[in-house]
């Protein structure tokens, strides 16, 4: 008897072990881990069909922009500006996986350079080369990208000629010229950086989903997942800081609308809340359909209560600032009380993220850095 | 009394420490324990204990240099948080000396060259250390200190030692089982104490946090994946928590000793292979040997027992005093541990009696915190972001940390009172989450930090954990 009661304890701890390997084993039946199918869906879901949209997007602005050369009106400038917008709002929206390949071609510097020079762009117009992408590709990131062509085709200050007028007739065919360049240009680095995840292509697909059992680049499953974290973090900040607390203005300071990068077209609230999805995209693995597997679902599994506050906060940001009025340049100076309500519930995603995400998923633990426990 | 005298050991009585003492009819219990204490035992697993001990510490000090820790923690911090504010840190080059200094002294602990002088030196120079900045505290580095302070009462220099080779000291094979047991109870209530503090709710129910931190082991080969399993996190938890609550009297029962030495080992081996705590489980593998009977080593070396033995004592004189101070220690390191219980809210929040009470691995916390400066004479605000003031490693332990957050508001306070030329207030804003749980705030925002004393309790000035 005694022999017997002294053996239950050990076998019960055996009993457990063995039952939850079975369970964690057999649970997926050959299924990855849940970070790893996380990762996996986040590129085959959100990453991928991201930046096939932007390719689309963007050819789409090239073709408006020839478009446009060929017949310098009204309808085709806005059919233009409309591409132009559509082409950004991808673009935004894949800020929050900005990693790999994005970073390998600099690509933010190459289409999304900020401020330009509007003197550089014009002197980069005035040029006896020929004016194509190749051109576009070795000049400057202040004189080229998403925010030259908005510094052509979108109306300056009222003492300014209406961007039309700059684009018409024979005067305005080397501006027509470089607004084709430019677009092509965002085209051909929208093309390079989609080939770059394709498997046909760099299959960077290959290097993000196999992280830590193959891939040249993340030593570790845990590195790849903390470059999407850190890059959602830094997204987060961007977008509290940058985009609403410095036009609302700082600790009382006026409000500097100027300050917001997209002024020009006043598409400041569509890149904020784009830069929202973009967040909302990669922590749901959802574009537009939920993946089955997303960070999101991690975080579930560790504590349901910080998935829902993550997720909370972002969803929370996107409605408030999608009731903001229009232009963003003017809520900051009319609607300021709002403009700062919008601000600190991207703050609150920030913090979720920074703090909240970074924790649960283990991307820093609290060991005393030096040693220890 | 004789600083030594000749005594029969129960040579080659593995076995003897471990058999009850025998009593006298009549005696009380206190004349029995002492007896028991006074009892002498063969001093092989001190030697031991000194020789492991002295080898770990020289180490720990070697990986100083090795991973650049003394520029990180102690050259290039321009503000330090410490436990006293005379603590403070000596110039650079100083500082890697006294870090050579401690490597050396470990050596002559290993060795027993001038052991008393060393270990007395080394006890110095390390505490000194843990006391230059609160950032760097950890549970380990505090049981080495107070290790190099009971090292210092027992003669673990008696015998394998270049003191006893030089004829320093004489040659003893016996000590009072005293001196044996002080190290088990140091070393045993780690374990205990360590149990005691995995009886929370996190732990058991959520089994946090060792559910996160096996799931940041997500790339380790063949049981990453598994490792993120709550199954698999529970039964670590669970298995952790019963190895701490069995591992000592597993080790004290004779016939258990063995199986609880070899869980000790897988326990500390798998820990490590996971978790980045340094030299402790190396210290503890090395260490607890000592809860083996007194002459293990010389059953493993296949020495032979000698028959008549020399028995070091400790205190030729002033042996009452020794004992009450002992005793005074005794009743210090059992209540230290206990004290947060005399605090309200949650210990894992305010910290208030965390630290010295073998809470090891039992939270993982990580938040924000920014501080704001008012001048209440014209009302102007100064953001102070102390990534500023501290080093990252500084900053990541500051920002979790009450005490630490006071003396850091306290100091830029301090520094901008002297610039104004009048008083000013110090609010912090932050957030921290702990084991998983969404973030919340953690200092009260509306508290001037100023006015508050370190003595004050944290439930007037931190916000209470949201569970």
């Amino acid at each position: 008897m005694r022999r017997s009661l002294r053996g239950v304890p050990w076998s019960l701890l055996v009993g457990a072990l063995a039952m939850s390997l079975w369970s964690a084993c057999g649970s997926g039946g050959g299924e990855e881990a849940p970070r790893r199918a996380a990762l996996i869906d986040m590129a085959e879901y959100v990453i991928i069909p991201n930046y096939a949209d932007l390719v689309d997007a963007a050819e789409a602005l090239a073709d408006a922009a020839r478009a446009l050369e060929d017949a310098p009106t009204a309808a085709t400038l806005d059919a233009t500006r409309d591409a132009w917008r559509s082409a950004r709002r991808y673009w935004k929206r894949s800020q929050a996986f900005e990693i790999g390949p994005a970073q390998e071609l600099r690509t933010a510097a190459q289409i999304d350079w900020t401020p330009i020079r509007a003197a550089r762009v014009e002197s980069a117009i005035d040029t006896d080369e020929a004016i194509d992408s190749a051109y576009v590709e070795v000049l400057g990131a202040n004189q080229k990208g998403f925010l030259a062509l908005e510094y052509l085709l979108f109306d300056g200050a009222d003492d300014e000629p209406p961007a039309l007028a700059l684009l018409g007739g024979d005067e305005g065919a080397g501006r027509r010229r470089f607004v084709v360049a430019l677009s092509e240009n965002i085209a051909d680095q929208a093309r390079l950086l989609l080939d770059a995840w394709l498997p046909e292509g760099g299959d960077f697909l290959y290097q993000f989903s196999e992280a830590g059992r193959g891939s040249d680049v993340f030593p570790t499953l845990k590195s790849a997942l903390d470059e999407v974290v850190n890059q959602m973090t830094f997204l987060a900040e961007d977008i509290a800081d940058a985009q609403l607390l410095n036009p609302a203005g700082r600790d009382g300071d006026d409000p500097s609308p100027e300050s917001i990068v997209t002024f020009r077209s006043a598409n400041g609230k569509r890149d904020l809340i784009d830069g929202m999805f973009s967040l909302q995209n990669t922590f749901l693995n959802m574009y537009p359909g939920a993946a089955p597997h997303s960070l999101a679902v991690v975080v579930r599994g560790l504590n349901a209560d910080t998935e829902a506050a993550i997720r909370a906060s972002i969803v929370r940001s996107i409605e408030l600032a999608a009731a903001l009025p229009e232009p963003l340049q003017v809520a900051v100076v009319e609607d300021r009380d709002q403009v700062i309500e919008v601000q600190a519930q991207a703050k609150e995603a920030m913090r979720r993220l920074e703090i909240d995400l970074i924790t649960i998923l283990g991307s820093t633990l609290r060991f005393n850095p030096s040693d220890g426990d | 009394m004789p600083d030594r005298f000749v005594v029969a050991l129960a040579s080659g009585n593995d076995s003897a420490d471990d058999a009850p003492a025998s009593a006298a009819p009549g005696t009380t219990f206190g004349s029995r324990v002492s007896a028991r204490l006074s009892r002498p035992v063969a001093i092989d697993s001190l030697v031991a204990f000194r020789i492991a001990y002295g080898a770990i510490t020289a180490w720990a000090s070697l990986r100083y240099f090795l991973n650049g820790w003394i520029e990180e923690l102690f050259v290039r911090p321009r503000v330090y948080l410490p436990f006293f504010d005379w603590a403070v840190p000596l110039p650079g080059a100083a500082m890697y000396g006294l870090f050579a200094v401690l490597l050396g002294l470990s050596l002559c602990i290993a060795l027993g060259y001038r052991y008393r002088l060393a270990v007395a030196a080394f006890f110095v120079g390390f505490t000194y250390l843990q006391l230059v900045d609160r950032a760097n505290y950890l549970n380990h580095y505090y049981l080495i200190s107070l290790v190099a302070l009971l090292l210092l009462v027992v003669p673990a220099h008696r015998s394998c030692s270049l003191d006893v080779r030089a004829r320093r000291v004489a040659r003893a094979t016996a000590v009072p089982a005293w001196c044996v047991w002080l190290l088990r109870f140091q070393v045993g209530l780690v374990y205990v104490f360590g149990a005691i503090a995995k009886l929370n709710q996190d732990w058991l129910c959520a089994a946090q946090p060792v559910r996160i931190w096996l799931g940041a082991n997500v790339d380790l080969p063949l049981i990453g994946s598994l490792l993120q399993s709550a199954e698999v996190a529970f039964v670590v938890a669970y298995a952790g928590l019963l190895f701490d609550l069995a591992v000592v009297p597993g080790l004290l029962v004779r016939r258990t000793r063995p199986l609880a030495y070899a869980a000790m080992l897988v326990f500390h081996v798998s820990t490590r292979a996971l978790f980045p705590i340094g030299v402790f489980p190396w210290l503890m593998i090395g260490l607890t040997p000592i809860f083996f009977a007194p002459s293990w080593p010389r059953r493993w070396t296949g020495a032979a027992p000698a028959e008549t033995e020399l028995v070091a004592d400790p205190w030729p004189r002033g042996r009452r005093l020794g004992a009450a101070l002992l005793l005074v220690y005794a009743v210090l390191q059992l209540s230290l541990p206990l004290r947060h219980w005399l605090q309200p809210g949650d210990l894992y929040w305010h910290e208030d009696g965390f630290r010295f009470s073998w809470q090891i691995m039992v939270m993982e916390k990580y938040g924000r915190i920014s501080f704001t400066v008012t001048d209440p004479a014209t009302g102007r605000k100064f953001a102070v972001n102390p990534s500023d003031h501290l080093q990252p490693a500084q900053l990541r332990m500051m920002t979790t940390q009450p005490d630490m957050i006071l003396d850091f508001a306290h100091r830029i306070g301090r520094r901008y009172r002297e610039q104004l030329g009048r008083p000013v207030e110090v609010r912090a804003t932050s957030f921290v989450s702990l084991n998983g749980r969404p973030s919340q705030p953690f200092v009260d925002p509306g508290v001037d930090l100023m006015r508050v004393d370190s003595s004050q309790p944290r439930p007037q000035w931190i916000a209470p954990l949201n569970r």
